[in-house]
């Protein structure tokens, strides 16, 4: 299932690379160069080969992990990614941790005291939170933090207090999703009559919420907080713009002003790659979290293949 | 003389949505001696379950508010007693047996932790202690203590509502209230599960209220019924009272839209007409828009329950003391 | 007697249409309830507004300069200052409502009628043709949706019609599950089955029978992707893959902007707080319509 998708995601993307008017040759030689020089380094680069003999080529690499070399720095881009790759993931993953954190807690308090104060303030926290720009959020930060307050640095990530205005602003949209949906969930579970039969028990209402209503709530929760992961993964070339930040996002942004496209695609395809790790991830995580979806698993394999076959029949 | 355990006095409950306010039970009183098993009996929207929930001050608030009266349980008014103090009492003096068993379990907790949290919660043992304890409760519903680490979704809603009844009989609580505890299963579980409760309260000299629209239940189970209309009861005695000499016309006719294969009755006489608005009930009696021998006074004013014979109470024209 | 079942079938249809307005009528009851929408809603309507009769509200051109004014920090004369070639940031931003809202609401009718009719095809006829519309929704999908408008965006080169389908073809996949879905669920239906034995045609069977099922979550749905829309458009515009400066679109006047960050906090404060009340004001519109039109999801 995933692999047909990321050779999905290859096809697109070098076709939308392919189609993309200008040519490397200009760009790397500048105007300077004669058209012969243009012209071999056309025949060089394989630019000149028909559309399909391209791709195939790309592909054939892409499965021995050759993702092309970069045109500016005649660097294989695997290895150029794979250098900026962890620190994207890294500010990608606090931003999630951060959004969990405060989304669930929130969430949950807001849930547990419907329509109170904190509730209406979370509520438009949210709303606010979901409509801000990450990269005006990161402005205004360096605004307020930097600039003014002058505590927090502007740029870079050389140390752990250069981390939080990165991931603040990166966070933001997905703490308030993620409060968004806890508090919806929680709303939907704390009805439910398993929690009146917790407190029937005589159960003390912060562990009816906390072991009888959370887990409940989780799935919708862990979907969306994967879901985040993704955006998070596409948000972090704003926010390493903003922050002038060597992740991969800032490389891919730069590469696409060059017409850097081997960057590119490579960049693409490994954070659609990275997401759906983190998609399968999430499946497997139901099962933890789920006994109902982990006995789909255990008991009875062969309905589980049976229930495969049915549901997706051309991906066999 | 036999002293009460339960006394509910006067207990009005209403709930608000929107702009409209809900009566849901009104004026209502009774009294229940221990060991005594009453049957609560009344059509959906009768206001029982909002009984039984008042009993456990567990009626979520908003939307619904206990306004007016006591609930006076082992001599202490629960309307009046902190949290702390009703957590103490739930589960481990009072105990309900919920209507829907198919939603009454957590999902996500195996049923024998399920059962020895209340164990765990109102005595203090070792984990292995309580579940040892769950076991043996498992045991006593009928089921394998084996299965103590199982899941509800692998469970048959029968098993279920067995574990629900292992849940509040762990404690051996002196109050049970069953809320329709037979609704949801099948006909020939309903028996088994009956006849699992009237075993096991007889066990333990346990209290029980049974909430049921069934009569046939209560005259197998219960010592007293009271019959229940629209928030308010209507008619309360002992069985025989209740069976044999019934005196309100709603009582009447609940027992005439009975099948009885005795006799040969080819058509049932349902009552006619259907359960007043909750939220614009009649000035007079609740009744007098479905009662066939309803009267001009019925409409304009209520009746209080009067005794009609000793420890048989109606609330109907025929019987009050004008 | 014809005559008089004709009557009878007249009172029937304006029952028919009495019930449906009615159900206007709750739904707009039920929306006009919620202060907060209403309150988005003018906000849309003020937004609206500007872009229309920029030229009549602005107090100046968006591109007239005055040198000698250049970085004025809010003033009577200026309400929002100057940047940095001296023009007014306000007058700027009422011209920029006409980008963002345009970019929006163009990009969102586009992706819904391309997702809705693919998602018609899909759960309407099934195998073959579902399966190559839900794989190709699948794969849009792995692509984070801004990193797929920037693909886009660079593919297509810069300026608003571009801009518009970058930011469009990320919200299709939304729209054609949504209208699967709800097509599977119905599709077996009687009242179907019942279109079908009168000799509907496929076409009249979905136009008339099954799309106004989902009208519900497409309009919610529609509503929450023009604010996504206005902000994928700001950010590609920020990053100069959308609208280039000189034009005021507010994403691209945050990225001129950016370069006096330190110096002068005007020219970045106010364009992203434009789009931040516009986003705002759709999403709570969204909430809102989506409350008023399925009171059961309301939690």
């Amino acid at each position: 299932m995933m692999i047909p998708v990321l050779i999905g995601v290859t096809l697109i993307i070098f076709t939308m690379m392919y189609l993309t008017p200008g040519d490397a040759a200009d760009m790397l030689l500048g105007d300077s160069a004669t058209i012969e020089q243009k012209e071999q380094l056309r025949e060089e680069l394989k630019l000149n080969d028909p559309y399909l003999v391209q791709y195939f080529n790309y592909m054939k690499g892409v499965f021995h992990g050759d993702l092309g070399t970069s045109y500016s720095t005649k660097r294989p881009v695997t290895e150029e990614l794979l250098d900026r790759f962890p620190t994207t993931i890294k500010l990608a993953g606090a931003g999630v941790l951060l959004s969990l954190i405060f989304g669930v807690s929130m969430g949950i308090i807001s849930a547990t005291k419907q329509y109170s104060i904190f509730d209406n303030l979370a509520t438009t926290f949210s709303l606010l939170g979901v409509s801000i720009p990450n990269f005006w959020l990161a402005l205004m930060l360096i605004i307020i933090f930097a600039v003014n307050l002058k505590i927090l640095p502007p740029s870079g990530l050389s140390s752990p207090l250069h981390w939080i205005l990165p991931v603040i602003s990166l966070g933001m949209n997905s703490t308030a999703t993620i409060m968004r949906m806890t508090r919806s969930s929680m709303l939907e579970v704390v009805r439910q009559d398993y929690i009146r039969t917790a407190r029937a028990k005589g159960q003390k209402e912060s562990l009816v919420i906390l072991r009888h209503a959370l887990p409940n709530a989780l799935i919708p929760i862990i979907t969306v907080a994967g879901l985040q992961f993704g955006r998070l993964m596409g948000g972090a070339v704003m926010a390493e713009t903003v922050f002038s930040i060597a992740g991969i996002g800032k490389l891919m942004v730069d590469a696409i002003k060059l017409q850097n496209f081997p960057i590119v695609q490579g960049g693409v395809l490994l954070i659609a790659f990275s997401t759906s790790i983190v998609n399968l991830l999430i499946d497997i995580l139901y099962a933890f979290v789920d006994p109902r979806i982990r006995s789909q698993y255990i008991r009875p394999k062969k309905n589980k293949q049976e229930a495969l076959k049915g549901g997706a029949p051309s991906n066999g | 003389m036999p002293e009460p355990i339960l006394e509910v006095k006067n207990l009005t409950i209403e709930y608000t949505s929107g702009k409209s306010i809900v009566q849901a039970v009104n004026n209502l009183s009774f009294t229940l001696e221990k060991g005594e098993a009453l049957g609560l009996v009344g059509e959906t929207g009768a206001g029982k379950t909002t009984t039984a929930l008042s009993i456990m001050q567990l009626i979520t608030s908003p939307p619904g508010r206990i306004k007016s009266g006591e609930i006076i349980f082992e001599g202490r008014d629960l309307t009046k007693l902190p949290q702390s103090e009703l957590r103490k009492l739930r589960g481990e003096k009072i105990s309900m047996i919920f209507q829907d068993p198919m939603t009454a379990l957590n999902p996500v907790i195996t049923v024998g932790d399920q059962i020895s949290e209340v164990i765990r919660l109102h005595e203090k043992t070792t984990k292995l202690e309580a579940a040892a304890k769950a076991k043996e409760m498992l045991e006593m519903v009928g089921i394998p203590g084996e299965r103590y680490s199982e899941y509800p979704h692998q469970f048959s809603g029968g098993m279920k509502q067995r574990v629900i009844i292992a849940i509040a009989l762990a404690r051996s609580p002196s109050l049970l209230i069953a809320d329709e505890p037979t609704t949801a299963l099948d006909v020939t579980i309903q028996a088994q599960v009956l006849e699992m409760i009237d075993r096991i309260i007889r066990e333990l000299k346990t209290t029980l209220i049974l909430i049921t629209h069934d009569l046939g239940v209560v005259a197998d189970i219960c010592d007293k019924a009271a019959i229940m209309y629209a928030g308010e009861i209507v008619e309360y005695g002992t069985l025989d009272h209740i069976y044999n000499h019934t005196l309100h016309p709603y009582s009447i006719g609940l027992f005439n839209s009975i099948p009885n294969f005795d006799e040969d009755v080819h058509r049932l006489k349902p009552i006619k007409g259907l359960m007043p608005d909750p939220t614009n009930l009649p000035k007079g009696c609740s009744f007098s828009l479905r009662c066939p021998d309803c009267c001009e006074t019925c409409r304009q004013r209520k009746f209080e329950l009067t005794e009609a014979a000793p420890g048989h109470f109606v609330r109907c024209i025929k019987y009050a003391q004008v | 007697m014809a005559n008089q079942s004709d009557t009878k079938i007249f009172e029937q249809e304006e029952q028919v249409v009495l019930k449906k307005q009615s159900q206007f009528r709750e739904i707009m009851g039920r929306f006009a309830k919620n202060k907060l929408a209403i309150a988005s809603l003018v906000i849309i309507f003020i937004l609206i507004i500007m872009a229309v009769f920029a030229e009549q509200i602005a107090p100046y051109g968006p591109d007239d300069q005055d040198l000698s004014r250049r970085f004025t920090y809010p003033c009577a004369e200026f309400l929002l200052g100057t940047d940095d070639y001296g023009r007014d940031i306000l007058s700027r931003l009422i011209y920029g409502a006409r980008y963002s809202l345009s970019v929006g609401l163009i990009s969102v009718s586009f992706s819904c009628l391309i997702g809705v009719i693919l998602g018609c095809i899909a759960g309407f006829y099934g195998q073959v043709a579902d399966n190559i519309i839900m794989r190709l929704v699948d794969i849009v999908l792995a692509i984070p949706n801004i990193l797929l408008a920037l693909s886009i965006a660079s593919a297509l080169g810069p300026g608003l019609g571009n801009l518009i389908v970058a930011v469009g073809i990320g919200a299709v996949p939304g729209y054609a599950r949504i209208v699967r879905a709800s097509i599977l669920s119905v599709k077996q239906m009687e009242y179907i089955e019942a279109a079908r034995s009168i000799g509907a045609s496929d076409v009249r069977i979905i136009t008339r029978h099954i799309l106004p099922n989902c009208l519900a979550p497409i309009i919610v749905q529609a509503t929450m992707s023009i604010a996504v829309a206005i902000l994928s458009a700001a950010s590609l515009s920020f990053l100069g893959l959308g609208i280039t400066p000189p034009t005021p679109e507010w994403g691209s006047m945050l990225s001129a902007g950016r370069a006096y960050i330190r110096d002068f906090w005007p020219v970045v404060t106010f364009p992203g707080m434009m789009i931040m009340i516009t986003v705002f004001a759709f999403n709570i519109l969204g909430d809102g319509l989506r409350d008023a039109l399925d009171p059961k999801l309301k939690v």
